[in-house]
């Protein structure tokens, strides 16, 4: 879960021009600094004449020296000399300039100095006291300034800063700037070198460094050390991470970066990158030899030794394997890894490896995608993170393979498409939903993970044509075939037994069906804008569900009826259901568009089972329930309705509604919304789910997750966010956040605070709460760091 | 006042085949770009079908545009493990619409569609839901964009 | 010290140049194209 989860991420920053640290010191053949450089690679153009104006010029033919004064412009090959008094001395080729002089490069870099001292075409020489400004204005200032050979500038007595000097009284410091006794600029190397650099914030200095050297800005990738990171915690105490950074070519690299920990020694973390012709691949590892493990080796209550251990206990050596790389193998296929291992569930936490992750899916896929048909081969790893998961409950599913296909031309008029599913898993212990039935004790209600092998090939193939007769009714025959060839082995237990037979067992099971789907669109406009209205009516006759509960439910154990699945010809959210017996759905739709191009549609309905096995009712029968309770299963269903509203562009909400077929109550409600408009951004999403006992759910769930930033001025944002758990009543994670961008064009700050349960999995307690403050700052042009720490604390600390 | 879309008499913009609604004709003759992605797959043969009813493609009159934005959020979570309880797929399409040969669209705009689903420990039956989830809602915005289509070619704007 | 930066194209990927509608050329990466067993599969 990221930072910023609720607030949808602000737009992409003003983009930095491509300009560096003072990008007159960049390898561009063309004039650097004061002075001024040709690269050796263009000669220098013979018939080039230097112009040069002045209100007077004064000819002093024995010594060949011609003085320009007053307001002189010299321009020579794209330079341009502004100064007071400029006297050029023809026979030593030297150029000096005094008074108020502007030099400009051809880059657009002004150097402002009070004498320059310059070859004849302005390409090297010692100015004095010079200030700098580049393209993307960032500033230096030096004493001295000196160019020798066109490959190296030295500056004595600098000061650089990317931040603008308030006009009114410039003596104010900068925000933040580095002043050193010396700034070397190595063209050829494209490096900068300070020598006895202090880095001044408002003024202060607040850190010194004898030498200090970083790439020139316009490089993108450069070896060497890169920004350490400091961090503390109880178990591992006081650490240091100094990643070191190796170019090994431009498609490869790798970053070293040991962290030192007081307490447990030091662990070796590493990056590894890797770019060929058809795509690329990255691998991340670290791995400790802890020192001392015992900090880590928690009871779940302190005073009982053997209680429950939570927390990786004793173990030693913690280690993490992370990869993942896609390749193209044509235009149309690809396939890749993302594959995650750990030692244990905290060691990404205890050490901060990459950010915190409750995530562990390792996939390898082979994916293929056609104008009208999409392929794709996967296996499955699961690693589970939380407190809650115990690793054997999790499976292992290789294959699985979705084949979707839809012929391009017709087939007896008609559209003719087929969809392979294969799916094989095996897991070793098995996963209950309990529940209390309502009122009853805590029991075992539904079987949602079976220990043993389950394989299941499915195909089906369905084929739709649509007529429209002349006053414009729609008629939509349909037909649909469907085998599924099931294997299934669970593993023998009593728990099982209500939910499963065991035993060794193949099926096959077969549905057909046809159908009439009827539709009615009528159009109207006026003022306001298009009106449809659509009356929707849909038939379906076809024999009832076999094999419910003989094999598990895998795939389909989540089904939310709403108007999203009113019309579909099967509910059922995966292949291992199926719906059967014959079944009529209704709905009426109406869209609005307006003339500015608003949108508005709402559509509601019900379905009914017309005769028949209702597969929904007999949800009792599958393993998982799937069906109970969902508005489904009684032979009229539930309403359901839905709306979506698009206002303007980047303003959206979408409800889904489902009320009770007799009482009208509100069994579903969800309400899903984001919008951008102008300096506000907006994010909702609301859901209440009504008590679902037979499927294990006795309470009432409801949510609502929220989230905002508001740009105040066109750099300073405040954002804010919350998820209140109704069930709770409290809220479970809330946000607040500010940000200011270019705080005199050369800072920006973003500050967050979030508090959340310590849902680290190693909190003793469970209410324990985590506050955590996150602090961003990025000097432009020089980089950014950021500081984050978290504190957690018991709510009732009173108590313990 | 309403009166049947489809219907031949049906006033609209647009040539007209033999005895067909001139919006029928047109919607045949819409050529939806190629999607990249699984959910743009699925959304494109659904659209598809909404356009041409199964029948060959028409002579291309006009060109489709389609991206898709695709985000999920948990507004419900337990907040012991911080895992969802539910989970919302939103897909965001904005979408426009060329006459052939022509850059400037006649119309563009956004459509939206979200679907839910139940979220448990058993990931694997998390990954399929949210599979199923997206289906839903790209063949919900698939609908959207034909009534926002068949409605242009039905009244011009 | 160093800066770590996003991986360019290996240096010996074969280029073809690509003239953008305002007419300046760009080298782009040839995409591989090998054919492949499934591709009977895909339409």
């Amino acid at each position: 879960q990221n930072a910023n989860e609720f607030i949808p991420a602000p737009p992409k920053a003003k983009k930095s021009s491509k300009g560096g640290i003072p990008n007159f010191m960049s390898s561009r053949p063309s004039a650097n600094g004061a002075v001024v450089d040709r690269s050796t690679a263009t000669r220098r153009d013979p018939n080039a004449r230097m112009l040069m104006e002045a209100k007077e010029l004064v000819y002093d033919f024995n010594n060949e020296v011609v003085t320009a004064v007053g307001s002189v412009d010299i321009y020579y090959e794209g330079r341009a000399v502004q100064a007071d008094r400029v006297a050029y001395d023809q026979k030593a080729n030297r150029v000096r300039a005094t008074g108020n002089v502007k030099l400009t490069e051809r880059d657009g870099t002004i150097v402002y100095t009070d004498s320059a001292d310059l070859s004849d075409d302005l390409r090297d020489g010692f100015i004095e006291s010079i200030r700098v400004q580049t393209t993307d204005n960032a500033r230096l200032a030096a004493a001295r300034g000196r160019r020798e050979g066109g490959k190296l500038s030295v500056f004595d007595r600098a000061v650089y800063t990317a931040c603008e000097l308030c006009r009114d009284n410039p003596e104010k410091p900068p925000l933040w700037q580095i002043k050193a006794k010396r700034i070397i600029f190595r063209e050829d190397e494209k490096m900068v070198y300070y020598e006895d650099a202090t880095f001044e914030l408002y003024g202060y200095p607040i850190a010194w460094l004898p030498f200090f050297s970083h790439p020139d800005p316009s490089v993108k990738r450069k070896s060497g050390f890169l920004a350490p990171t400091y961090g503390h915690s109880g178990d591992i105490g006081y650490s240091i991470e100094t990643p070191y950074f190796w170019a090994i070519a431009p498609n490869m690299d790798a970053t070293i970066a040991p962290i030192v920990t007081s307490k447990q020694g030091v662990m070796l973390k590493g990056e590894f990158r890797h770019r060929l012709i058809d795509g690329a691949y990255k691998i991340r590892a670290a791995g400790i030899h802890q020192l001392d493990s015992d900090q880590f080796d928690d009871k779940l209550d302190e005073a009982n030794p053997n209680s429950l251990t939570i927390g990786p206990g004793d173990k030693d050596n913690r280690w993490t394997f992370q990869s993942d790389g896609e390749f193209a193998i044509n235009d149309k296929w690809k396939w890749g890894w993302d594959v995650a291992l750990y030692s244990d569930k905290w060691v990404r936490g205890d050490y901060d490896l990459w950010g915190k992750s409750r995530e562990a899916v390792s996939t390898l896929y082979l994916t293929g995608q056609g104008d009208r048909s999409y392929f794709d081969l996967r296996g499955y790893h699961f690693y589970g993170m939380t407190r809650y998961d115990q690793q054997d409950r999790l499976p292992n599913v290789a294959p699985v393979l979705d084949y979707n296909y839809v012929f391009e031309n017709p087939v007896y008029g008609g559209e003719l498409a087929f969809n392979v599913n294969a799916t094989s898993l095996y897991r070793e212990d098995n996963e209950f939903r309990r529940g209390r039935l309502g009122v009853g004790s805590f029991s075992d209600v539904a079987l949602i993970g079976a220990a043993g092998t389950y394989s299941r090939l499915s195909v089906d193939t369905q084929w739709r044509k649509r007529y429209v007769d002349p006053i414009g009714q729609v008629w939509t025959p349909f037909a649909f075939l469907r085998g599924d060839l099931i294997y299934s082995n669970p593993d023998s237990s009593a728990r099982v037994g209500p939910f499963l037979d065991d035993g060794q067992e193949a099926f096959l099971r077969g549905m057909g069906g046809v159908g009439l789907e009827y539709r009615y669109p009528f159009i109207a406009m006026n003022s306001l804008g298009t009106h449809q209205i659509e009356p929707i009516a849909q038939i379906i006759l076809r024999p009832n569900e076999t094999h419910i509960g003989d094999f598990a439910n895998e795939d389909a154990q989540s089904l939310m009826f709403d108007d999203t699945t009113l019309f579909s010809w099967n509910k059922f959210s995966g292949f291992d259901r199926i719906e059967g017996g014959s079944r009529a759905n209704v709905g009426l739709s109406y869209t609005l568009t307006t003339a500015g191009g608003a949108s508005f549609n709402v559509m509601g309905g019900q379905s009914y089972h017309l005769f028949g096995k209702n597969s929904y009712a007999n949800g009792d029968q599958d393993a998982a329930r799937t069906g109970l309770q969902s508005g489904l299963e009684t032979s009229r269903s539930d309403y359901v309705a839905g709306a979506t509203f698009v206002p303007v562009k980047n303003f959206a909400m979408a409800t889904h509604f489902r009320f009770d077929e007799k009482s009208f109550a509100v069994r579903s409600a969800e309400v899903e919304g984001r919008a951008t408009l102008g300096r506000f951004q907006g994010n909702l999403s609301y859901g209440r789910y009504d008590k679902q006992p037979e499927l294990g759910y006795d309470d009432i769930r409801e949510g609502v997750l929220a989230g905002a930033r508001v740009f105040v001025t066109k750099d300073v944002y405040v954002g804010g966010g919350a998820r209140y758990n109704f069930d709770r009543n409290e809220f479970d994670k809330s946000q607040i956040g500010f940000g200011v961008n270019n705080i005199e064009d050369c800072i920006n700050l973003a500050f967050d605070y979030i508090r959340e349960y310590d849902i680290d999995t190693s909190a003793r307690r469970l209410d324990s709460i985590d506050h955590k403050f996150l602090l961003r700052v990025d000097f432009r042009t020089l980089g950014s760091a950021s500081v984050s720490t978290s504190r957690s604390n018991d709510v009732f600390d009173g108590e313990n | 006042c309403f009166r049947p879309l489809y219907s031949e008499q049906s006033y609209a913009t647009g040539p007209s085949a033999k005895g067909e609604a001139p919006v029928l004709t047109n919607l045949r003759r819409i050529d939806v770009r190629p999607i990249e992605g699984r959910i743009g797959n699925t959304l494109r043969n659904e659209l598809i079908f909404q356009l041409r009813g199964g029948e060959a493609a028409d002579a291309t009159a006009y060109r489709l545009d389609i991206s898709i934005a695709n985000r999920a959020q948990s507004p419900i979570v337990d907040p012991f493990t911080g895992q969802p309880e539910t989970r919302t797929v939103s897909l965001s399409v904005d979408y426009a619409l060329k006459p052939a040969g022509q850059i400037d669209p006649v119309i563009s705009g956004q459509e939206f569609a979200s679907a839910s689903y139940s979220y448990t420990l058993q990931r694997f039956a998390d990954i399929r839901a949210e599979r199923d989830a997206q289906n839903r809602a790209a063949v919900q915005i698939a609908g959207k964009l034909r009534n926002r289509l068949q409605g242009y070619f039905a009244t011009g704007k | 010290c160093g800066r770590k930066g996003p991986l360019e194209p290996p240096p010996d990927a074969p280029k073809t140049t690509v003239t953008k509608p305002d007419g300046t050329t760009e080298k782009k990466i040839v995409k591989p194209s090998r054919p492949f067993v499934l591709d009977g599969l895909l339409n």
